[in-house]
């Protein structure tokens, strides 16, 4: 709602730019002052944001998973994120006037406490050699994940890291003892070489 | 359930978020001191922990008793791991004051404590405790990493995407740069607190990063087959009070054999050894300072809170806050002060500040 409010207003402005040149062709003899207007205003619009596009609009996702295919090893925060236990799993990337780019990351390992403590004595260091804001941010968002996987209720199953349009960290809590899917027991009874529970109808679900 | 949090906020909070390395300090309030009964009295402090320690434990002991007039401490140390279990399993004339740590409580024990009741804990950090690695003097010197000491110590190393039992016979077939010497290493078993140490900051350091490795999801699980150590003789662990042991045996052992020891001892030998680097660096006070030498223990005491004595006489012993204040002087951990003087690193000014400020006010310990 906000973005269409936001887009007539801009058509008007570009408008009423326009309406100060004066119209020559003969095509446009007989329209309405308001339709001309408006027609005005998209064309004004159209040319510049297209040319604005290239500008503002991120990558295409395949642009993005290409020159971030390795950005886990050379982007410091992501070298924090991967020390801390956490790799890239997938890259979102939205092309729109209102454009988005997020990175999302997924628990690959439990931490010791000797790698907590290597951890923190690296962001120790860290804070010493990187000082500034978004350096601090970073750290900020390593000791967020670290202290939920403190907690002994919850741990930190993903990370989502947006950039674009707005930095934004969001963390997915799920519970140590979370139930696990009827589909896991399966498994592990066909890998153990036990057979299924009988429930709910699993003689569907036997896997032989 | 989900948190989002935008960036600039944690940005904003990040000042006053809480340092996982250094934890969420807390002053508390004097005579808060739990809720013992009046006639639970002992008359002298129980000091349990490091064997490592007990020469500067003893040295504060006397102090306190020749110039605080304190009861004389008993001490009762038999390696940190064990100290640290004692000091935690409760709270009562029963169970020990103050442990002697060559290394910091870690999170688990930490909560051990807090489960049996001892919630307030509070850290005194008096320096540092290099451990360093040494041969006979003579012998070939040769820097070693936290990789090559684990792939020579390791029980099962990492071979072709599986562990194998270690094939490792000479510390060349490790990396050809090294000599071609048979691999021996004394070092702490593991009932000491230098063990456990040396398991974090070298067998785990080693391992870490290992394509093998980080296959491991479950961290016990990668932290067993990390610090398991080989049994067919190649390292030897000398059981608490180890390191006079791995001296004497390292000085009339095999060539080329490598003691793992505390510095503080190994300056007693200083003419019979000779320091390797590990990572490349050797343990001056300069790289120690400088947090550049990587096996650096800190020198700690955890004192139990709520056992202290307060103005009413209420509370399990007299002279924690005394200890406290004599281990903290500048006398002991200031330059040339006596803990100095036993071949402790102390800290430089600044930090020696910062931990004297957090002691007296009986910050509690939290990770």
């Amino acid at each position: 709602m906000r973005a269409a409010v936001l887009a007539l207003a801009l058509l008007l402005a570009a408008g009423s730019a326009r309406a100060q040149a004066p119209s020559t062709s003969a095509a446009d003899v007989g329209r309405h002052p308001i339709i001309e207007r408006l027609a005005d205003g998209w064309a004004w619009l159209t040319g510049h944001a297209g040319r604005a596009a290239g500008m503002v609009v991120p990558p295409s996702p395949s642009a993005s998973a290409k020159s971030l295919a390795h950005a886990d090893e050379s982007v410091k925060l992501f070298k924090m994120l991967k020390e801390a236990g956490y790799k890239l799993k997938a890259i979102s990337s939205g092309v729109s006037p209102v454009p988005g780019l997020q990175f999302k990351f997924g628990i690959v390992q439990e931490l010791s406490e000797a790698d907590l403590d290597h951890i923190e004595r690296r962001l120790d260091q860290d804070k010493r050699l990187r000082p500034g804001l978004v350096a601090e941010m970073e750290r900020a968002i390593i000791l967020t994940a670290l202290h939920i996987n403190a907690s002994e209720l919850y741990v930190l199953e993903e990370l989502k890291l947006q950039l674009l349009p707005y930095p934004k960290a969001e963390f997915t809590l799920a519970p140590r003892e979370a139930p696990l899917p009827r589909n896991y027991d399966i498994l592990l009874r066909a890998i153990e070489g036990r057979p299924p529970l009988s429930w709910r109808g699993a003689q569907s679900h036997v896997i032989r | 359930m989900k948190i989002s949090i935008v960036i600039g906020l944690i940005a904003l909070l990040a000042g006053s978020a809480p340092s996982l390395a250094q934890g969420t300090s807390q002053s508390l309030a004097p005579g808060q001191t739990g809720s013992l009964p009046a006639n639970t009295k002992r008359e002298a402090m129980i000091i349990v922990g490091s064997t490592t320690l007990a020469h500067q434990t003893g040295l504060i002991a006397d102090r306190l008793v020749s110039v605080r007039g304190i009861a004389r401490p008993e001490l009762a140390l038999s390696g940190t791991a064990r100290g640290i279990a004692r000091f935690c399993a409760g709270v009562g004339p029963e169970y020990p004051d103050i442990v002697a740590a060559s290394r910091r409580m870690n999170r688990r024990e930490l909560q051990r404590c807090i489960e049996n009741g001892a919630v307030d804990v509070v850290e005194l950090r008096l320096g540092y405790s290099p451990l360093v690695l040494a041969v006979e003097r003579g012998d070939p010197v040769f820097g070693l990493t936290a990789r090559h000491l684990y792939l020579a110590l390791a029980a099962e190393v990492p071979q072709g995407g599986d562990f194998v039992p270690n094939p490792f016979k000479t510390w060349k077939q490790i990396d050809p740069r090294l000599p071609d010497l048979d691999i021996l290493v004394y070092g702490p078993a593991t009932d000491s607190g230098t063990r456990g140490f040396f398991d974090d900051m070298v067998m785990q350091a080693g391992c870490r990063g290992l394509a093998e490795v980080k296959f491991i999801y479950s961290a016990d699980e990668r932290v067993r087959q990390c610090t398991t150590l080989r049994q067919d003789g190649r390292y030897v662990a000398i059981a608490e009070p180890f390191a006079e042991t791995v001296m004497q045996r390292v000085i009339t052992g095999p060539y080329g054999a490598i003691a793992v020891v505390p510095h503080q001892m190994s300056e007693d030998y200083e003419a019979e050894l000779e320091l390797l680097p590990f990572n490349g660096v050797l343990p001056t006070q300069a790289a120690i300072h400088a947090d550049d030498y990587d096996l650096v223990q800190p020198v700690l005491f955890y004192v139990k809170r709520a056992h202290m004595r307060d103005d009413r006489g209420e509370g399990v012993v007299r002279g924690l806050r005394e200890f406290i204040a004599e281990a903290m002087s500048e006398e002991a951990i200031g330059p040339n002060g006596y803990i100095d003087q036993s071949g402790i690193v102390i800290m430089p000014t600044r930090d020696r500040e910062r931990a004297r400020r957090s002691a007296f006010r009986l910050e509690r310990f939290e990770r």
